[in-house]
């Protein structure tokens, strides 16, 4: 199993798990007999539309990290419950270390026209009659966009002291949803049979769909802003290494020499946001 | 002084005291034949009678909000906590652990203590990921990787965060946040990949040092509670050579690579806290 599909399992498993671990005993006599936990409670959600403004990344990515600049919009039905919206666009990608040990060191075999039938690297090192070629950082997988809906549950509220001297409102959220998202793969190819071209490593874009959930905080400074900062993640098939990676099923023959729908893999997609909140209207009630 | 039914029977005119009582604003007379209680309510009655009082400057609150005292206290006790962990940072390999951690609480909010992790524990522990398999079947590299067995730290907490959360606005639930350092030591071990063949590594042990981490509880009862925690445990690791001696590969000093690397083992760790004793009293200030 893989490491993602481990992350992204244990993440399902914490957010099964009771976000609260159990009740106060009431007191049945004295003066808070039948009183009701909290009174004029401040409703930051109830009512309201909240916009949010929040740059996401990506992590645990095997190859590229993802920078992400998006906004959420979300209307509270309820002071626990709340649909919205949410909308990223890929602003920024960086290749992590792997991605250069790859490209710096993977499989050259100079004088043999070996390279050129590699599907999966047919680059050579980049150097002498390889100099000018593509390489391997260009026929990664890429998050060019997401948007997606989501409903939200926020079941608990409190306060939160920063160093015992500023005070903040804060409730505590989780989230599902689905998510449309726009990826950049290698575009489906064969191996060459013509012994004096490379591989293509041509790139194409397509949308698929992916469930969508997560958990976060809100931190409420003031009656209409406040801060945000959640994990999402996002489950779905795709090649991110654009290599040749089909087929290992009973039967099947690997490789296929060949790159298609098959050559995709499950990840979790795993992302970090911190956002600014805007409320509307920018009063919120207070609970009698 | 003669009274009649008369009298008796009317009350004293609106704005007119009653018949022995003072007028209203003035204090009263002294009651005669030398009677202490009698001055005395003189003397209070002249203190209680301003002639004009004050307007209070701000409403009255209604009601008495009364302060709940913390939920489940720490100073003086026992925190033994089971919980299963996973390493976050290693795309290669994947160190689940059992750990157990157990901390003596010195005050309210430092702590002192130690926890373990256990690597090796059969099958599941320390995973090659499905990244490590594709980078050396699709580009025909290695990649050094290693082993951990065993694992321990000392470590000292302190808890600068409590709080309650109130769940869909009826119940309470307490919670609280810590942070956390320490020192210890890994017991790890490179996978021979590069030259599996003539090349085996005993267990060799890696000193941790700072391992800083962030944890955070929310209390079932007075002495339980689930935590999780996110825990950076940084050493030296020693890994495979990439290099192969051809003239005597089986020479173990030819084996690791030179020097070390620094490795940051982040480790997310799921679980139960118990505290002992169960309760605790509370001393309220005479």
């Amino acid at each position: 199993m893989g490491s993602q599909t481990r992350n992204g399992l244990l993440a399902l498993a914490l957010l099964a798990l009771p976000s609260a671990a159990g009740a106060q005993e009431v007191q049945l006599t004295g003066p808070l007999a039948g009183a009701p936990a909290i009174k004029r409670l401040v409703l930051h959600r109830a009512g309201r539309l909240h916009l949010t403004v929040m740059p996401t990344f990506t992590f645990g990515d095997e190859y590229v990290r993802h920078l992400l600049a998006g906004a959420r919009v979300e209307y509270n039905l309820l002071d626990f419950l709340a649909i919205g919206l949410w909308g990223s666009y890929g602003v920024y990608t960086v290749e992590n270390g792997l991605s250069d040990e790859v490209q710096n060191k993977a499989y050259a075999n100079e004088g043999s026209q070996d390279y050129n039938q590699n599907l999966n690297f047919p680059y050579g090192d980049n150097s002498g009659d390889f100099y000018g070629r593509p390489r391997f950082p260009d026929q990664l997988g890429r998050i060019q966009w997401v948007g997606g809906a989501q409903l939200t549950l926020a079941p608990l509220r409190g306060k939160v002291g920063l160093v015992g001297k500023a005070f903040v409102d804060v409730d505590v959220f989780g989230f599902v949803g689905a998510a449309a998202v726009g990826v950049q793969e290698r575009a489906n190819t064969e191996r060459p049979t013509n012994e004096d071209n490379p591989a293509s490593i041509a790139t194409a874009s397509r949308t698929t769909f992916a469930p969508m959930f997560g958990a976060g905080i809100n931190m409420y400074f003031n009656n209409f802003i406040g801060m945000t900062m959640e994990y999402r993640a996002l489950p779905f098939s795709w090649n991110r290494s654009g290599t040749d990676e089909c087929c290992t099923d009973e039967g099947e023959a690997f490789p296929d020499h060949k790159i298609d729908d098959q050559d995709r893999q499950l990840s979790f997609n795993q992302m970090f946001s911190v956002g600014v909140i805007f409320a509307l209207p920018t009063t919120p009630t207070i609970d009698e | 002084m003669t009274f009649s039914t008369d009298e008796a029977q009317q009350p004293p005119a609106e704005g007119q005291p009653a018949e022995g009582e003072p007028a209203e604003g003035q204090p009263a007379e002294p009651a005669p034949g030398g009677d202490v209680l009698g001055e005395l309510a003189a003397q209070q009655q002249q203190t209680a009678a301003p002639e004009e009082r004050r307007a209070p400057r701000r409403a009255l609150r209604e009601e008495v909000v009364a302060v709940q005292q913390i939920y489940a206290l720490r100073k003086g006790r026992v925190e033994i906590a089971p919980s299963f962990g996973i390493s976050m940072n290693d795309p290669f390999v994947s160190h689940p652990a059992l750990a157990l951690a157990l901390n003596y609480y010195v005050t309210e909010v430092l702590a002192i203590g130690a926890n373990i992790l256990w690597f090796d524990y059969g099958p599941a522990g320390n995973l090659t990921t499905d990244t490590n398999f594709q980078v050396g079947r699709s580009f025909r590299l290695v990649i050094p990787i290693t082993e951990y067995q065993i694992a321990a730290s000392l470590n000292f907490s302190y808890v600068p965060l409590y709080g309650k959360f109130a769940l869909f606005r009826e119940f309470i639930v307490h919670w609280d946040a810590y942070v956390l350092g320490g020192v210890g030591a890994f017991r790890t071990r490179p996978v021979p990949v590069v030259d599996p063949d003539n090349r085996s590594f005993d267990w060799g042990l890696r000193i941790s040092v700072v391992n800083p981490g962030i944890g955070f509880r929310v209390y079932s009862s007075r002495f339980a509670s689930i935590f999780i925690e996110l825990r950076d445990y940084i050493f030296l690791e020693k890994f495979e050579s990439l290099e192969i001696n051809g003239d005597d590969p089986r020479d173990p000093d030819t084996w690791l690579a030179d020097g070390s690397t620094l490795v940051n083992n982040v480790m997310f760790n799921a679980g139960l806290t118990i505290f002992f004793p169960f309760t605790f009293d509370y001393r309220l200030p005479k």
